[in-house]
């Protein structure tokens, strides 16, 4: 119930983000026209007739949202679940922070526990072996098979030992 | 042809070449199957991750990764009434309501013989045709690729969406992304902010993942299902064979190839469409149509031949002309220019090894479905099945990541990844195409260029670029294309309003 109050509270409609996308895009298009008309006229030609276009195309498809019958406000909302959804967001966005700072073992094996259990899946016995798994099996083929490199670690005097 | 084909079997039939192939058919077996991860989705995780290996070991990869995803959208479809993918969405008819008759395992080895058909068979009509259209290709000048480019752009951008307005946006949103970077003509350097690490454009590795990658672990995220396919469903044990039944589905077989060839081949319509058409075909010509939807192996057949027919010649034009028939292929030519393997004539001429090699491998992949994708395999396979989804959304984003940091060691593409990701996320739930963005930056450079060059050599008159043969052919398809998609638009504005009017 609680979960259900938060969906409608924080949710935008479909249509809304229709409307609010086909605007950001016509903002866009303008920010990209004035920062070619910085270029030489070689270089600003093709980029600014692409902002054109695209400035165009989103006022029409605005157009086509606020004004066609078939496009009404029916009450669907665009996300499923806002909470999950920023969930997955600030998620993402937490891992690289973090990966950059510590390097790709111990995010990860962060970011595999923890999403799972924050959506609600507590099943430990599956999630860790499967974190570490998947982590030794990415360093094996990665790493050691295929010599790539992985963002610099505060453990990796552990994987040169294994290597 | 035929020495060009002799001379890349080795290479191909190389244990390690032929170790990608057997490794990413099995791959996407599993991600096909896995309902919400696309071919397309696979794809973007394996691209990254196979980037500076051998690029036959890598290409290998791709193609089983395409024909074996393709034919695993049909697991599900049938043992659970969801498809793994678009493309299987006409099995689900009759392949679920086999397995509610206790022929599940039957149902499947049906999907699974029509689909090393239709594949085999597409695979055949690449080997033959793209050397054909090479032919053409080689009478190409600059003006030309400039109108075959905008060709490319018009074609996907108003097929792959069902809405033109937001194909056309998506293309040109690509074709603006195309733009950053430095001006190869003036040396300027455009959109870059003063960052480096763009200075030589977007990287592509972290377009097609953030593109296609990250908006399904995010919806994955979303949807939270916390459980996998139940264990009972893959407990298949073998039932009648499909080859004492031959004679009954041959013509099913090659009637459905030949149709996912043909829709294969038009650039953009993709294979939900050749399964749907294959399906009603055979609908239509049976003398039995009443038992389609009831449990008619034959429908199943038709399907996923269809399905599996259209893999292989959706990659005709791409190959040849760099305008691929699917979104599948739009992502598999961003990979061969990962690769540093630019489509057209060119690579024909250069890399014979390779695009021969490719072609083989596609071939060659089709048949190792019949293995891959048998019941053994599917019993062992599908364990990853059981796995919910929740936590599959974790798994990828370590895959993505990685692969994505190798190419460079730059934690900025790290960043632009997450920024392409939220941004294709949106676009993704507002049903924007995202193949267009991808042909955008592909296609949006060399239209630049030609056109500039044609421009150059027809001393700034526009007329001589529209004037041979070949030009306006293209031209021809240019509008026909578009006028294709501003009727299908019409007609579908049209119909929400007419039905309003009957009630």
């Amino acid at each position: 119930m609680g979960e259900n109050t938060v969906e409608v509270k924080h949710n935008v409609t479909r249509r809304n983000a229709e409307v609010i996308f086909s605007v950001a895009l016509m903002l866009a298009s303008i920010v990209v026209y004035v920062e070619a008309g910085r270029y030489p006229d070689e270089s600003a030609g093709y980029p600014k007739f692409l902002a054109v276009l695209l400035g165009v195309f989103s006022l029409l498809g605005l157009c086509f949202q606020l004004l066609s019958q078939s496009n009404r406000d029916n009450g669907e909302l665009f996300f499923l679940n806002p909470l999950r959804a920023a969930i997955g967001f600030l998620s993402l966005c937490v891992y690289v922070v973090l990966l950059e700072y510590f390097g790709y073992i111990i995010p990860s094996l962060l970011f595999c526990t923890i999403v799972p259990v924050l959506i609600g899946y507590r099943n430990f016995r599956v999630i860790i072996p499967l974190a570490v798994i998947s982590i030794v099996l990415i360093i094996i083929v990665f790493h050691i098979v295929l010599e790539r490199p992985l963002p610099p670690d505060v453990l990796d005097s552990l994987i040169k030992a294994f290597s | 042809m035929i020495d060009a084909l002799i001379s890349a079997l080795p290479h191909v039939l190389a244990p390690g070449n032929l170790f990608a192939v057997i490794l990413g058919t099995a791959a996407g077996v599993i991600v096909g199957a896995l309902p919400g991860l696309t071919v397309t989705t696979g794809m973007a995780v394996l691209i990254p991750m196979t980037f500076g290996v051998d690029p036959l070991f890598a290409l290998g990869m791709m193609a089983g990764m395409y024909n074996g995803g393709s034919y695993a959208g049909a697991i599900p479809a049938i043992l659970m009434r969801v498809p793994g993918t678009p493309a299987s969405v006409a099995t689900v008819m009759d392949g679920y309501e086999m397995t509610k008759q206790g022929k599940a395992a039957y149902a499947l080895q049906v999907a699974v013989v029509s689909g090393v058909i239709g594949s085999a068979l597409s695979a055949v009509a690449l080997i033959l045709f793209a050397p054909l259209l090479i032919k053409v290709a080689i009478q190409f000048g600059p003006a030309e690729y400039f109108l075959v480019a905008v060709l490319g752009l018009t074609t996907v951008a108003s097929l792959l969406g069902d809405n033109l307005i937001k194909g056309i946006q998506a293309a040109l949103i690509g074709l603006l992304i195309g733009t950053v970077g430095q001006d190869i003509s003036t040396g300027t350097e455009r959109f870059t902010m003063g960052i480096l690490d763009i200075a030589d454009g977007v990287n592509i590795v972290v377009l097609l993942t953030g593109l296609f990658a990250i908006p399904p672990v995010i919806t994955m995220i979303e949807e939270a299902v916390m459980t996998g396919m139940p264990k009972e469903l893959l407990k298949l044990k073998r039932q009648e064979t499909v080859f004492r039944r031959w004679k009954e589905f041959l013509p099913v077989w090659l009637r459905s190839s030949v149709i996912g060839i043909w829709i294969g081949i038009l650039p953009g319509a993709g294979g939900s469409m050749s399964c749907y058409l294959a399906y009603n075909e055979a609908k239509r010509t049976s003398k039995d149509p009443d038992s389609f939807g009831k449990g008619n192996p034959i429908g199943v057949a038709a399907s996923e031949a269809g399905n599996g027919a259209d893999n292989a010649a959706a990659l005709i034009p791409a190959l040849t002309l760099g305008i691929p028939g699917s979104g599948v292929a739009a992502v598999i030519l961003g990979g061969l220019l990962v690769h540093g393997l630019r489509p057209g004539p060119q690579l024909f001429r250069d890399q014979p090894d390779i695009v021969y090699g490719f072609m083989l491998q596609m071939l060659l992949s089709s048949f190792l479905l019949f293995f891959v994708g048998g019941l053994a395999a599917t019993r062992i396979f599908g364990q990853a099945l059981r796995l919910p989804k929740v936590l599959l959304a974790p798994v990828i984003v370590l895959f993505v990541t990685i692969g994505v940091y190798a190419v460079n060691n730059s934690i900025f593409d790290l960043y632009m990844l997450l920024g392409v990701g939220f941004v294709a996320y949106v676009l993704d739930k507002l049903d924007y195409p995202s193949a267009p963005i991808i042909l955008g930056v592909i296609l949006g450079p060399i239209a630049e260029s030609q056109l500039r060059l044609a421009l150059t050599i027809s001393g700034g008159k526009l007329l001589p670029l529209v004037s041979s043969p070949i030009a306006m052919i293209i031209c021809t398809l240019i509008c026909f294309v578009l006028g294709t998609s501003i009727w299908r638009m019409w007609r579908t504005s049209s119909q929400p309003s007419s039905e309003s009017a009957s009630v």
